[in-house]
């Protein structure tokens, strides 16, 4: 009955693409979360609020309801209490990126391919779903908070585990993981922008942030067992940049993107500007001819090569848009 | 005379003390409708005593348990289907009846034999209204209700279809009362529930799998293959391995995960109205390696929102262009354009003279006694029995916009009298009928509920029916009404071999 073909529907991979998407934000916004519970547990006001800073402005985001105090940008954190907070990124309706809104929107994106989703995908993403809607932090909040947390970045986990585990490797597939990596990318690049600019690279009484940092890209025990106990700044970056076999590296991403276009496209070919193809190839040549350009008191450059990156990969979406979902009808033969 | 069935169960006598159900023992039958598991005397059908000896030795707490079990698997698996509200569509499990309704063989043997018979007359119906209309000016029936009939399509006139199929999948609603079975309804626009039929096998087959063992119960497993065969043999000639999608509304639909559901199982693309455009009048869809050509669509929505430039120009669903592309025959659309006309409720009234006019043969299965208000002596019926008959909108499906006289206030039945004055072409009659119960899972044991079952009958080069339904039940007490959306429930349908 089946085609014998590996292409799919243009809507099913774009669902499948932004899925994907929304269960990699939802997982990295619950790892913050879960770092920040461990800063609120053992550590001093002040590091929390310098952790709250480095969440909210690696989100771009201003809590609900920040218009109403008097003061500016990112300093509104410091008026909110944990509860405000925590209740903003998880589940405030407003957020368009709260947990609980992604993982929605997510399992809507799969409810519209549950035909090309074998049973164990899906009902790993809709009993997660269920367990989780309609909860409010309220309900969460007496008793061990981060635990809800835990939970949903271990569910993201656990979905991905099985999509790996069971998904048929068609276009479906590659779909899925380049959302995953270009969601990954763009919140790494955010993150790491956010983090320089709240603890400098040549100020080293930040470590221990460093650290946070490490623990928050899933990459501290890796880090420790390949490069150092000590978490110097540059090292740091360095593999969270340019490490070719960290799987949350910017690096690795760059690398998992250019696979799948290839393999989506049919063709290795950079020689046609304004492709895809040729997007990712200019983006990886950044990180292989630029990088590093941590030497001290460099953060600017640093930064810069961070926004061209994220700028990079948000050129490749527009193009897997505008080649695979959305293309006009003349660009291909009927 | 209402009897009350105290059952020992009789499979386990040794463990018979502590572990009897007393899950029939306040089962109450009623002379007045057939009960499809026990006898008038109260006694198990022949066909039902396995099933009942096996219940009974089965504590109450454990088929409780494995009652919510099967809904818990539902919920899971998100077998729902959406209910409009004020607070916008919510996604609900169809509830499910944990004890299946049996039929035996001959009986099912008899179903087939009348359910081929009414489809085939129904497609004959079809091509001729839309050709040379010979049932209309022979006077069979009269012209105005077929011409009148807002789904009756003018368009569809000159259409010629591989086989003369119109109807590709029909869902009929059968009732029995004490006299026997008797079509309800035709479901001959988009039929749903098979996914249901199938959903309730699986779940009550995990349930119950010693049961279902002890039975030699008839698959229905290979529906889909059916189906894709039946939609593979109406692609337009000369296409020999055809292109099939199934073009849903989206996944607001109600039956949205009957869509996908079918999709999945047959292989098939599961689209939406813009995922397809129409060239040169041949139907392409969008993929990610650029345009292919479609073949065949089974469509799951309504004629008026297919094609916006020839129905309702302000459908955002359907697809710019595509019944051009059907009338050219370079796409077939299952069930076709215009079908709804053979199951307006005026139109089913003249079924069984369908069947004498085509296929010269008396109806197998009969029609419901129905009144029509268009007519004198109908609409005087209609409207001085009102207390007893169960009205109709000719138009409506799914429970909506009906009166159960008996079950109404006074109220309710002057201010459907007024209606039905107004616009009397618009509205049937029907006696309330006394529909077969069954036992069905009530808070303390079993109740007595009504039943129904939709068969689905496929018709491509040839007709195709599996040994199955989707059965239905009204879960409220008293209730007639079966559908879903009005608090029906499922009730899985085992059709035995022997």
């Amino acid at each position: 009955m089946g085609t014998g073909e590996l292409t799919l529907l243009s809507t099913d991979a774009q669902n499948i693409y932004w899925m994907s998407r929304y269960l990699e934000r939802a997982g990295h916004i619950s790892r913050l979360l879960e770092t920040q519970f461990d800063l609120i547990h053992d550590r001093p006001a002040s590091d929390v609020e310098l952790g709250w800073r480095r969440i909210y402005r690696s989100l771009n985001r201003t809590p609900a309801g920040a218009s109403l105090m008097p003061a500016q940008n990112d300093d509104v954190v410091m008026l909110l209490d944990a509860y405000t907070l925590v209740d903003d990124l998880a589940f405030e309706p407003e957020n368009p990126d709260a947990i609980i809104d992604l993982l929605g929107k997510a399992r809507e994106n799969a409810r519209q391919i549950r035909n090309i989703l074998n049973h164990e995908i899906w009902s790993t993403l809709n009993v997660s779903f269920l367990g989780m809607k309609g909860k409010r932090l309220k309900d969460i909040w007496s008793d061990q908070p981060q635990d809800f947390f835990i939970a949903s970045s271990t569910a993201v986990r656990t979905f991905c585990g099985i999509a790996d585990a069971t998904m048929y490797r068609d276009h479906g597939w590659h779909f899925f993981k380049l959302g995953q990596y270009v969601e990954r990318i763009q919140l790494t690049c955010a993150l790491l922008d956010a983090h320089i600019k709240l603890f400098p690279t040549n100020d080293h009484h930040w470590e221990i942030h460093w650290s946070d940092l490490l623990g928050i890209c899933v990459a501290r025990a890796a880090f420790r067992r390949l490069q150092s106990v000590e978490c110097q700044p540059g090292r740091v970056l360095d593999f969270l940049i340019g490490d070719a076999r960290l799987t949350n590296s910017i690096n690795y991403g760059l690398g998992e993107i250019q696979k799948r276009l290839e393999v989506i496209s049919g063709s290795p070919d950079t020689g046609n500007k304004n492709t895809s193809a040729w997007h990712i190839g200019m983006t990886r040549a950044l990180v292989e001819f630029e990088w590093p350009v941590h030497e001290k008191g460099n953060d600017a450059s640093i930064q810069n090569l961070l926004n061209q990156i994220r700028a990079g990969v948000l050129e490749i979406d527009s193009q897997i848009n505008n080649t695979y979902f959305n293309y006009p009808i003349e660009c291909k033969s009927v | 005379m209402l009897k009350n069935h105290k059952i020992v169960s009789s499979t386990n006598p040794d463990n018979n003390e502590n572990k009897e159900s007393g899950l029939f023992s306040n089962y109450e039958t009623n002379p007045l409708f057939y009960d499809e598991m026990f006898t008038p005397d109260g006694e198990p059908r022949e066909h039902y005593r396995i099933l009942w000896e096996t219940l009974n030795s089965i504590p109450f707490e454990q088929i409780v348990q494995l009652q919510e079990q099967a809904e818990r698997s539902f919920l899971q698996d998100g077998i729902t289907f959406s209910v409009y509200g004020d607070e916008g569509a919510q996604e609900r499990i169809i509830p499910i009846d944990f004890l299946p309704r049996l039929i035996n063989r001959n009986e099912w043997a008899y179903l087939e034999r009348g359910l081929t018979q009414r489809l085939q007359a129904l497609n004959s119906f079809l091509t001729d209204i839309y050709g040379e209309a010979k049932i209309l000016t022979d006077g069979v029936i009269p012209l105005n209700l077929v011409y009148g009939c807002p789904h009756y399509r003018i368009e569809m006139a000159g259409v010629t279809l591989p086989y003369d199929v119109h109807v590709s999948i029909c869902g009929s609603d059968l009732v029995r009362d004490n006299k026997g079975y008797m079509v309800l309804e035709d479901n001959l626009r988009s039929p749903s529930g098979v996914s249901y039929m199938l959903a309730n096998r699986q779940a009550i087959r995990s349930s119950l799998r010693n049961l279902y063992r002890s039975y030699s119960v008839l698959s229905i497993g290979n529906y889909t293959n059916l189906l894709y065969q039946s939609l593979a043999e109406i692609a337009p000639t000369g296409v020999t391995d055809p292109c099939i999608v199934l073009l849903t509304p989206g996944v607001y639909n109600s039956a949205y995960y009957e869509h996908m559901f079918l999709a999945r199982e047959m292989g098939i693309e599961l689209v939406q109205g813009n995922d397809l455009l129409v060239n040169n009048g041949i139907v392409y869809m969008r993929t990610t390696q650029g345009l292919r050509r479609v073949d065949v669509i089974y469509r799951r929505l309504d004629d008026s929102f297919i094609d916006p430039l020839v129905f309702r120009a302000d459908s955002q669903l359907g697809v710019p262009g595509l019944f051009h592309a059907f009338r050219l025959g370079n796409v077939a659309i299952a069930n076709a354009p215009g079908t709804g006309v053979a199951d307006d409720k005026a139109v089913y009234y003249y079924v069984p003279d369908m069947i004498r006019y085509y296929l010269a043969e008396e109806p197998i299965i009969p029609n419901v006694e129905t009144h029509l208000c268009r007519e004198r002596e109908g609409l005087e019926y209609t409207l001085d029995n009102l207390d007893k008959l169960v009205v109709k909108q000719v138009g409506e499906s799914g429970g909506y916009g009906m009166l159960v006289g008996p079950h109404a206030s006074q109220a309710e039945r002057d201010d459907f009298a007024r209606q039905i004055k107004a616009f009397p072409e618009n509205y049937i009659s029907q006696p309330t009928l006394d529909i077969s119960r069954a036992p069905s899972m009530g808070e303390n044991g079993t109740i007595p509920c009504h039943v129904d079952l939709r068969p689905f009958i496929l018709q491509g080069r040839e007709t195709r029916i599996v040994p199955g339904a989707f059965g239905r039940v009204a879960l409220r007490p008293g209730s007639l009404v079966v559908n879903s959306s009005q608090g029906g429930g499922g009730k899985d349908i085992w059709v035995l071999e022997n």
